[in-house]
């Protein structure tokens, strides 16, 4: 095959697949090229006066609202302002569309429109990115807080406190000191919110915290508190709080599910009885 | 229970993916996300909606959009992975098994061996629905079991 051929094959493939078809004041034309889909690009043209004004009819925008990466502080959506710009197209934020507009006496630059375009459509479906999750209700410490009165009383209980352990400093949750067992006991508790985020972060980080912290010769009771509902809330939820139950006689604090009612209760009942006499004596 | 099951529309030496089938049969309700703050890149008519699992509390993600010719795409995601995905006043489409879906609207849905829906080739099956905005959110909720009451739409879509 000579040169000429090879363009002769090329064009008859280019011209095979190109569509035009009248829509409205302009014209739709259907590229011949597909996305991630399989779906062919399409871009509309319309002539304004000595402009030619292509756009991609909203599926930029469309593509990056389905990767959700159309906010501004994405990778989908900084990427394509940066594109966009280098090749001269504007995104309009109002009307969700990526256009450009072109001389008419220089129609060739719609090629980098399409350019532009074909990079969006193939580049951005590959960025790996993990969304968001939504979750609803409330975080376990701010139920615990919640529902617990006992834990507001401020001249008692500290929250978000440090706690020094053998080599590090951490942040619990709640703190108060009382007698128990007629010996005055340093009362931690830490709430692992294994439904929110990594579940087997959580629970290596109360576990790390509860080695640290019950390595020093102190008086302390250390209760780690985790929320396992009946539903069972996936295999990566329930794995991590097995570690939390398993380790607890090894390492020696005390894990309560606040998912389980009986369980919950006991823990209710085991703070009110420690901080009752608190309440009265700071007269809330 | 509004759920449509387009095992049929699947050849069967292929299957429908037991996991996904499941969330899709359970009950949800659609709520109004909320949006982020700061400027962003939607599409024309873009809404966004939290699909939240009556009975496990897991949220799914719910967005339809219609481009500048009146093309509606709806999707349905978890965290990784597409469920259905809704289009409406489109044309043909081909399944891998070379069953054409005629035009206008058609649902697409993952199988064993055809999972991702951001992937060519994919399967889909063909719906009956008005070409409007509303009537084919309405649609796909249906196939779907979501309870659509709880979710403001906004009003230039009513």
């Amino acid at each position: 095959m000579d040169g000429k051929s090879l363009l002769n094959l090329l064009s008859s493939i280019f011209i095979e697949k190109l569509g035009v078809s009248q829509r409205g004041e302009g014209y739709k034309i259907n590229l011949p090229f597909t996305d991630n889909a399989g779906e062919s690009i399409e871009v509309y043209v319309e002539i304004k006066g000595d402009e030619i004004v292509v756009d991609d009819l909203g599926h930029t925008a469309g593509l990056l609202f389905q990767l959700g990466q159309h906010g501004h502080d994405t990778i989908g959506h900084q990427f394509t302002r940066n594109v966009a710009e280098a090749y001269g197209a504007i995104m309009d934020y109002d009307r969700g569309v990526l256009f450009k507009s072109v001389s008419i006496q220089e129609p060739g630059e719609i090629l980098d429109f399409i350019q532009l375009l074909t990079t969006l459509k193939s580049a951005l479906p590959e960025i790996r990115y993990r969304k968001r999750v939504r979750k609803t209700g409330r975080r376990l410490v701010a139920l615990m807080s919640r529902e617990i009165k006992q834990l507001k009383l401020p001249l008692y209980v500290q929250r978000q406190t440090e706690v020094e352990g053998r080599s590090e400093i951490w942040t619990v949750d709640f703190r108060y000191t009382v007698k128990l067992n007629g010996q005055s006991t340093d009362v931690i508790i830490v709430a692992a919110d294994l439904k929110w985020g990594e579940p087997r972060e959580k629970a290596a980080h109360a576990l790390t915290l509860a080695v640290d912290v019950l390595s020093l010769k102190k008086t302390r009771e250390l209760r780690i508190v985790y929320d396992l509902g009946k539903n069972g809330d996936g295999l990566s939820v329930q794995r991590a709080a097995r570690l939390i139950e398993d380790y607890q006689e090894d390492i020696g604090y005390i894990a309560y599910n606040y998912g389980d009612k009986d369980i919950k209760s006991k823990l209710v009942t085991q703070i009110n009885q420690e901080l009752t006499p608190y309440l009265f004596k700071q007269g809330t | 229970m509004p759920y449509y099951n387009p095992r049929r529309w699947a050849p069967l030496d292929d299957q429908l993916i037991p996991d996904i089938e499941r969330k899709l049969i359970a009950d949800k309700r659609a709520y109004s996300a909320q949006s982020g703050a700061g400027k962003s890149f939607k599409p024309p008519s873009g809404i966004e909606l939290s699909v939240i699992m009556e009975e496990t509390k897991e949220t799914l993600r719910l967005i339809e959009w219609e481009d500048r010719q009146g093309k509606i795409y709806i999707e349905l995601t978890s965290i990784d992975n597409i469920f259905r995905k809704g289009h409406f006043n489109q044309d043909w489409h081909h399944n891998p098994d070379c069953n054409n879906i005629k035009p206008p609207h058609h649902i697409h849905f993952p199988t064993e061996k055809y999972p991702r829906l951001d992937r060519r080739p994919t399967y889909a099956y063909s719906v009956k629905s008005q070409n409007d905005y509303l009537n084919a959110l309405s649609k796909f909720c249906n196939d779907t079991n979501i309870e659509l009451r709880n979710a403001s739409i906004p009003l230039m879509r009513r």
